[in-house]
């Protein structure tokens, strides 16, 4: 209990990552195992059933304490805290609890749920009079499950990952997989296991790079393809030998969130890797379900194929890249098809347990009337020519993002920055003027958080948007400087400055908004260009844009 | 009453002066030199003797300064004045105002804890005590102030470890020294901000001695860069040379540290809990201390104080601040 509290601690009082992976380090080195899975466990968000709620434990605060309800609730007002406040009202005890975690879990917190009430409260009783108050602060959030990691899961991750030895994508994996918080079954976690950890490993995806303005993005016949880009999350999905995974953006094992996906992944052949976008998909049919997410009416809309048979795609180009995932993905939804039409009993493949479940799920939905379920990843939308005067544009239907991927492309290479090329259908452009800039927390280019721009209204220039979106890092740094030499006045975090410089903008949409003095504001504003000759473009009109705002 | 609240501060119409007064008057009787007790405009002030040179540091050497030993009596228009030790910062102060039969002690800010920058808390015996109660809620427990340098201590060494400077943020009068006193012992160069530097040489002339350190400037910082810790008062982070969050680690030393929600709410996060303010206790021992019939509570939320010595039977009353408007005075600045 000392190591957690001495951790919590020292974590309080650093905020550089360096410093704080040094704290997990050295907390890692000297906690034995079984303390170790315990704190992981919490951190995890798991949380115990102890049958103990914040009324029995002001009841027992009550009982040991002259305070009255009156002062409790003015002190929770003030701490806004419950665990915090109880700890804190309670008499301080010099001393404190030498028990490690695990024996403390084991003592006071794991009996709880299957003793009478009375026993309970003396439990709680004897291990408060034993602990210190940060450490009743923590005991007290084991009991109501509200305790968390100071730090971002990323940073147990980076440290687990140094610790250990294994990258940190499996790291994150393995540990939102079950476990039990058990001495044994911590050490088995961070042991290593080559193939599997092999087979876990994601690919980095691809950024969006330049974008493409006008009203056709591709030319008819230059053999581009757009690809929506619904919004959702971005994930690839990996089925290998030993490995079944949804991976976010960002290298975050979500499978577990998405279990449909999941199960849906192990009907794909060995040695695949489909990069994707996660979304919502209402289910057809004449009554819609309750809890769709029962259903699994969560989609994976495909994009591009990374890996087929073990190999490594994103040196092959993209026509070949896309044909590979057509094939796939009408193989394997034949194979779902005849699944559900032969109920399920046949077919099922012999390494996943999970399409067993989900499986059993979906036969479940089918007898009590639901709608069939298409094979839930699909590939998204894709165009090969545009038309800007199709209805569904006019209507506002279409995709808010598309990527351009051309015959011959090979998958960017993400350590480059340079990214998909992206078309955004709703984009408009327009030429605002700088009016403003907004505190940000550093020097430099850190110096303001976002630039205002405003358009005209008869002889005023009003705020329509604010963004830093379109600067580069040196560019920001520049503008943040010309921003405090032009200073106007200063109004709270609010710096605004002489109307000398103009931009041409695009945005995507334009939505009203009562707390604007225009009354309405830009969304998706992006700087494009400065305007080297203000005289030559007319700043646009309030009265223009207005006529712009989407129901 | 003898003593009541006016919109310029704490009124003794006996007397004809006030206590900490918000604006200039004739007479100001100052219990410290903290810049919300002490301001400029007044045309006499009268202070503790030990107080006299921060009051100068701040107001300006040429003001009018009367001073008393701790403990000695003068006569105000018949009433007995005197100045006791309130344990909050060098020359902080209790005044006691006594007239014929009627005792009143107002304590201005104070502690118990000891803290070597300062004389300790005096209890005085009185019929009416003046407390303060900033920290009037019994949550507020310091831990022991020995702990809480320890923190400092490893915080700091295991910074100059990674190269990153430490930079410790307290009021620059008070707290700094205080801060700074507990660095004795410790190794490596600290660096001071002049604010804190300015107020040093009135601790020296009351012989309260400082490990060695230099004044903060763009050239000490880079001589020490990595290793330094840095004393300077949070008003002090947004200047230039503070600001870059990449080799800086910031801590916060103040009483409202104590809980989660407030340590987010002031932004630097974390940092030790040191107070010179009273705690909870400290609060209860002291008005038990000054045998005092009424208890009049003043700054801070004083709800739970009033509950809690109005069930022992003492007579509780809340001074509030006046909030009528004050028409400018020719006297003030």
């Amino acid at each position: 209990m000392k190591q957690l509290e001495k951790l919590f601690d020292d974590l309080d009082l650093v905020r550089q990552v360096d410093s704080r992976l040094s704290i997990l380090k050295e907390y890692l080195q000297s906690t034995p195992p079984e303390d170790l899975a315990w704190t992981l466990y919490f951190f995890e968000n798991r949380r115990l059933s102890t049958r103990a709620g914040s009324a029995m434990l002001k009841k027992l605060l009550q009982a040991q304490t002259p305070w009255t309800d009156r002062v409790i609730e003015q002190t929770y007002q003030q701490v806004k805290d419950l665990p915090e406040t109880l700890a804190l009202l309670l008499p301080a005890n010099e001393q404190s609890c030498d028990l490690s975690l695990s024996s403390v879990v084991v003592q006071f917190l794991l009996p709880l749920a299957r003793f009478s009430q009375h026993a309970r409260g003396e439990t709680i009783r004897c291990a408060w009079q034993t602990m210190s108050t940060s450490q009743r602060v923590l005991f007290n959030k084991m009991l109501l499950g509200g305790l968390r990691s100071p730090v971002p899961l990323e940073l147990w991750y980076r440290a687990l990952s140094r610790w250990s030895g294994l990258p940190e994508p499996v790291v994150a994996h393995r540990l939102r997989q079950p476990w039990k918080p058990s001495a044994t079954q911590v050490i088995n976690l961070f042991k290593p296991r080559p193939q599997e950890d092999q087979d876990l490993m994601p690919y980095s995806l691809a950024g969006l790079g330049m974008e493409v303005l006008g009203p056709t993005p591709i030319e008819s016949g230059s053999g581009d393809t757009l690809v929506a880009l619904k919004q959702g999350v971005r994930a690839q999905m990996i089925r290998r030998k030993y490995a079944c995974e949804l991976w976010s953006e960002t290298k975050e094992p979500i499978g577990m969130q998405f279990p449909e996906l999941l199960a849906a992944a192990h009907w794909l052949p060995s040695g695949t890797v489909i990069e994707g976008v996660i979304v919502e998909q209402a289910i057809a049919g004449p009554t819609k379900p309750k809890r769709q997410k029962d259903l699994g009416c969560q989609m994976f809309l495909a994009h591009d194929l990374l890996e087929h048979q073990g190999q490594c795609l994103m040196d092959v180009a993209w026509h070949k890249r896309a044909h590979g995932l057509t094939t796939l993905l009408e193989q394997w939804q034949d194979t779902w098809s005849r699944q559900q039409t032969l109920g399920g009993s046949s077919e099922m493949n012999p390494d996943c347990i999970q399409q067993e479940m989900f499986h059993g799920e979906v036969m479940a939905s089918e007898e009590a009337g639901q709608p069939h379920i298409d094979f839930p990843i699909q590939w998204c939308e894709r165009r090969e020519q545009w038309d800007p005067a199709a209805p569904s544009l006019r209507l506002g239907q279409e995709s808010r993002q598309w990527l351009i991927k051309g015959d011959q492309e090979l998958y960017p290479d993400p350590s480059l920055s340079v990214g998909w090329r992206v078309f955004y259908p709703q984009a408009r452009t327009a030429c605002l003027v700088l009016k403003g800039a907004i505190r940000g927390d550093g020097e430099g280019e850190q110096a303001f958080s976002d630039y205002l721009f405003a358009a005209q209204d008869e002889q005023e220039l009003v705020w329509v948007g604010q963004t830093q979106d379109g600067w580069s890092h040196p560019e920001l740094g520049d503008l943040a400087a010309w921003v405090r030499e032009h200073r106007e006045s200063q109004k709270g975090p609010l710096t605004t400055v002489k109307p000398r410089r103009r931009y041409r903008v695009r945005f995507l949409a334009v939505r009203p908004s009562a707390r604007a003095a225009s009354g309405l504001r830009l969304e998706g504003l992006k700087v494009l260009q400065e305007i080297p000759d203000p005289a030559s473009h007319a700043i646009t009109s309030l009265s223009e844009l207005k006529s712009l705002i989407e129901d | 009453m003898l003593i009541r609240q006016e919109p310029e501060g704490l009124y003794c119409e006996a007397g004809g002066f006030y206590i900490d007064p918000t604006r200039g008057v004739e007479r100001a009787l100052i219990t410290h030199a903290h810049a919300d007790h002490a301001r400029r405009g007044s045309r006499h002030y009268l202070c503790a003797e030990p107080c006299r040179a921060l009051l100068e540091t701040r107001l300006g050497k040429k003001q009018s300064i009367e001073t008393l030993a701790y403990g000695e009596t003068c006569l105000i228009n018949g009433l007995q004045i005197s100045f006791h030790p309130a344990g909050h910062v060098l020359g902080s102060s209790q005044i006691r105002v006594s007239h014929r039969d009627e005792v009143w002690v107002i304590s201005g800010d104070y502690k118990l804890h000891p803290d070597p920058t300062c004389a300790r808390f005096e209890p005085v015996a009185c019929h009416h005590f003046v407390s303060e109660c900033t920290f009037g809620s019994p949550i507020y427990q310091w831990p022991s102030p020995e702990s809480q340098w320890s923190r400092l201590r490893q915080w700091w060494q295991r910074h100059q470890q990674m190269g990153v400077n430490s930079l410790v943020l307290g009021y620059s009068l008070g707290k700094a020294q205080r801060i700074l006193h507990a660095c004795h012992g410790m190794e490596g160069p600290i660096l001071v901000h002049t604010s804190i530097h300015d107020c040093i040489p009135a601790y020296q002339a009351q012989s309260i001695h400082f490990p060695p350190y230099q004044i903060l400037s763009t050239a000490t910082l880079r001589a020490h860069d990595g290793k330094a810790l840095v004393i300077a008062p949070p008003s002090a982070r947004v200047e230039h040379k503070l600001a870059t969050p990449e080799h800086w680690e910031i801590m916060g030393v103040s009483g409202w540290l104590m809980t989660r929600t407030q340590r987010r709410k002031k932004g630097q996060c974390h940092g030790l809990i040191v107070s010179d303010h009273a705690d909870w206790p400290g609060l209860l021992e002291a008005i038990n201390a000054s045998q005092a019939h009424t208890i009049h509570l003043m700054h801070g939320d004083s709800r739970m104080l009033e509950q809690v010595l109005g069930s022992e039977g003492r007579q509780v009353m809340r001074m509030e601040r006046s909030t009528r408007k004050i028409e400018p005075s020719s006297e003030g600045s």
